[in-house]
């Protein structure tokens, strides 16, 4: 069941992939991966600039990433792959397909442990089934399963890090635990690779199973969880010194804080409606298994005050709260457990039933606009019009600002030029979601030739995309049938 | 003792930093011609500092009785670029202590290297975009397609640092084919032809 699982979900993120071309942190992290299979070193120059590879530094005469070193590393096969095919794939279609299924094997993989993650809590198949695939359709998840930025990865170990934390402090110091101490710490060492920021959650989780764990803590186990984190945090330092890494740019607490939470353009509460019911499942949370709940507000707390701290809390351009997304499995499963607490009242659980409903849609609506169209090409209308304001500095140097201007939301304006795209309206000019900011809408006339689906099969020819269509398709259907037959059974 | 000591020297070397100064520069996307915000960040300088900044002539300060002795500048330059185009930060700590930064406003290109060299020999490096001086972290790099990297001679005699002009010793025992860089403001220029050292 839980490879017809992977099959199916894997099957679905790769009939999404996009077309447009990586840009942002996902660009750095294939260049790096791409540099390491073809030279056999980190060093990026002469395949961009500071501009087109952000989050590189320039130290000894080389420019390397100064924090992709996870993600670039998961990458290498995909870019080996398309190395060895690079003759039959002069336009490097492939290693693009490669490089998204990577991330969709990630995401997969990731749906598979929630799956059985919810089964362990007692969740019928069929509800285990019904809230990964919110998880995976109905938050930002979906679109970066099309990405290979470390995100999911980050998301994947943090799920794995704190399933692991849980068995580790309940268990009773024989059998499983060494194996647990060292799932743990593996997953923290992991994490802290993939996305340095995390640290402080990865500690969290650390002091979290010192405090709640039943049985004595002995030595070995001790060594079992924090042996493979401290070896993670001592290569974070190592190759933030090879590379000559400075210290991540700080910028607003609450500016941050305010971005992933309420913003118009960032919070996860509008990428993520789910995650409007975590608020009160934890509440049900915290009276009914009080330490799980603390390791889920601690670990949220953490990750969250990491990011916001950070200049780049956005990490633009992306599709919603890129930083914000290892907290999705987290808070879905709050909501899953929730809702199964609900299943001796009749009513309650029907009210629950049609919220979680109600809040999917909404979140599969979010995310169709956003995988319909490259992030990057609302973040430049944005720009246009900015300039065509006639004040072109208005958030010029802050371009992040934009996030606070509900006007200029991404969620409204994917919305808008999908619109324009489905009905071939090219009047960009005519119900602009920032009307009420201008006296006079700019015509948005350059905007119109780059406006296009961002699938991967829409550059290729019919038959190709048609090829691709059908195999993923039946991939994806013959999965669901068994998952169907399993899940009636 | 000798532990109170060690605490000591390190506490007081750790935080008596030898003051330095750098520029940051994000350029505005849009406005034409390009406007670009300018910081001089500064580390080891005792409060009140004071900034005091000095541009290339193509090189003008947006607005009118605008503060000029801030940390934060706005600047534009022109477009299509008129070189050369750099910033000079001086800022002032209390005591008179100073320190200086500057960078080039364009991303550096070099447009000739040698081809060959001896150790020892004192090479050019012609382009654009170098800076008008040599910062802490600038130098001319000779880069393996394998291994470390080595710096240029920047202290040897005859060796200079400007702008379009870059001239420093190869450094001793690097036989080999390198790849000429030159690290500026922290950009980098790369020359496509090898340099052997016999």
């Amino acid at each position: 069941m839980r490879a017809a699982l992977f099959v199916l979900t894997w099957a679905m993120f790769m009939l999404l992939a996009p077309a447009a071309p990586l840009v942002g942190v996902s660009r750095t992290v294939a260049t790096t991966a791409r540099a390491l299979v073809e030279n056999g070193t980190l060093d990026v120059a002469g395949r961009g600039d500071a501009v087109s590879l952000p989050s590189t530094v320039v130290h000894d005469g080389r420019r390397r990433a100064e924090t992709a070193l996870g993600a670039a590393l998961l990458l290498v096969p995909a870019e080996a792959m398309a190395r060895a095919f690079a003759g039959v794939d002069p336009q490097l279609r492939l290693a693009r397909a490669l490089e998204s299924g990577t991330a969709a094997a990630v995401v997969a993989f990731l749906c598979v442990l929630f799956f059985g993650a919810l089964r362990e809590e007692g969740l019928t198949p069929r509800a285990a089934l019904e809230f990964t695939l919110l998880l995976a359709f109905a938050t930002p998840l979906v679109w970066y399963a099309r990405v290979p930025d470390g995100s999911a990865l980050a998301a994947l170990l943090l799920f794995v890090a704190v399933r692991a934390a849980r068995a580790f402090a309940a268990a009773d110091g024989k059998g499983a635990t060494p194996t647990l101490g060292l799932a743990l710490g593996l997953s923290l060492g992991a994490l802290v690779i993939v996305q340095p920021t995390l640290l402080l959650a990865a500690l969290v989780i650390v002091a979290w199973c010192g405090l709640h764990r039943h049985a004595p803590i002995r030595p070995a186990s001790l060594v079992r969880v924090i042996g493979p984190l401290v070896a993670g945090i001592a290569c974070v330092l190592l190759h933030r010194w090879h590379v000559g890494a400075a210290a991540e740019p700080m910028g607003d607490l609450v500016q941050g804080l305010d971005g992933l939470l309420l913003s118009t353009g960032k919070s996860i509460f509008l990428y993520a409606p789910i995650c409007l019911l975590a608020l009160p499942a934890l509440a049900w949370m915290w009276r009914a298994r009080r330490a799980d709940a603390q390791l889920v507000l601690a670990v949220a707390a953490a990750l969250l005050l990491a990011a916001a701290q950070l200049d780049d809390w956005h990490g633009d351009p992306t599709w919603g709260p890129r930083r914000a997304l290892p907290l999705m499995p987290l808070a879905v499963e709050t909501v899953a457990l929730a809702w199964l607490a609900r299943r001796s009242e009749r009513r309650a659980r029907r009210r629950a039933t049609s919220a979680v409903a109600l809040l999917a849609v909404a979140g599969i609506g979010v995310q169709l606009v956003g995988i319909a169209i490259a992030p990057s090409t609302y973040l430049d209308v944005a720009t246009e019009v900015r300039l065509a304001s006639g004040s072109p500095s208005w958030f010029g140097e802050q371009p992040s600002e934009c996030h606070f201007i509900p006007q200029f939301s991404p969620i409204v304006g994917h919305a808008w030029l999908l619109s324009h795209l489905v009905r071939n309206d090219r009047r960009l000019d005519v119900d602009p979601p920032y009307k009420l900011l201008l006296a006079s809408a700019p015509k948005l006339e350059s905007v119109w030739p780059r406006l296009r689906v961002d699938w991967i099969g829409r550059d290729w020819s019919r038959a190709a995309a048609a090829a691709w269509l059908a195999a993923l398709g039946a991939i994806a259907v013959a999965a669901a049938l068994v998952l169907r037959r399993r899940v009636l059974r | 003792m000798r532990a109170a000591l060690l605490l000591t020297v390190i506490l007081v070397g750790g935080c008596t930093r030898a003051p330095s100064a750098y520029i940051t520069q994000r350029r505005l996307d849009g406005p034409k011609p390009p406007q670009i915000m300018l910081r001089c960040r500064t580390t080891g300088l005792e409060a009140p500092v004071k900034f005091a900044w000095r541009f290339a002539a193509p090189v003008k300060q947006v607005g009118w009785n605008v503060p000029v002795d801030e940390t934060a500048i706005l600047v534009t330059v022109p477009e299509p670029p008129q070189l050369p185009l750099w910033a000079e930060c001086t800022a002032t700590g209390a005591g008179n202590v100073e320190a200086r930064a500057s960078r080039a406003l364009v991303a550096p290109v070099v447009a000739a290297a040698p081809v060959a060299a001896r150790s020892g020999e004192l090479v050019s490096v012609r382009g654009s975009g170098f800076g008008p001086s040599r910062n802490a972290d600038d130098g001319v790099w000779l880069v393996p397609g394998w291994g470390r990297a080595r710096p240029l001679d920047h202290a040897c005699k005859g060796a200079s640092w400007s702008d379009a002009l870059v001239s420093a010793c190869v450094p001793p025992s690097s036989g080999g084919k390198w790849q000429v860089r030159v690290q500026a403001g922290g950009e980098l220029a790369i020359w496509p032809t090898p340099m052997a050292v016999p």
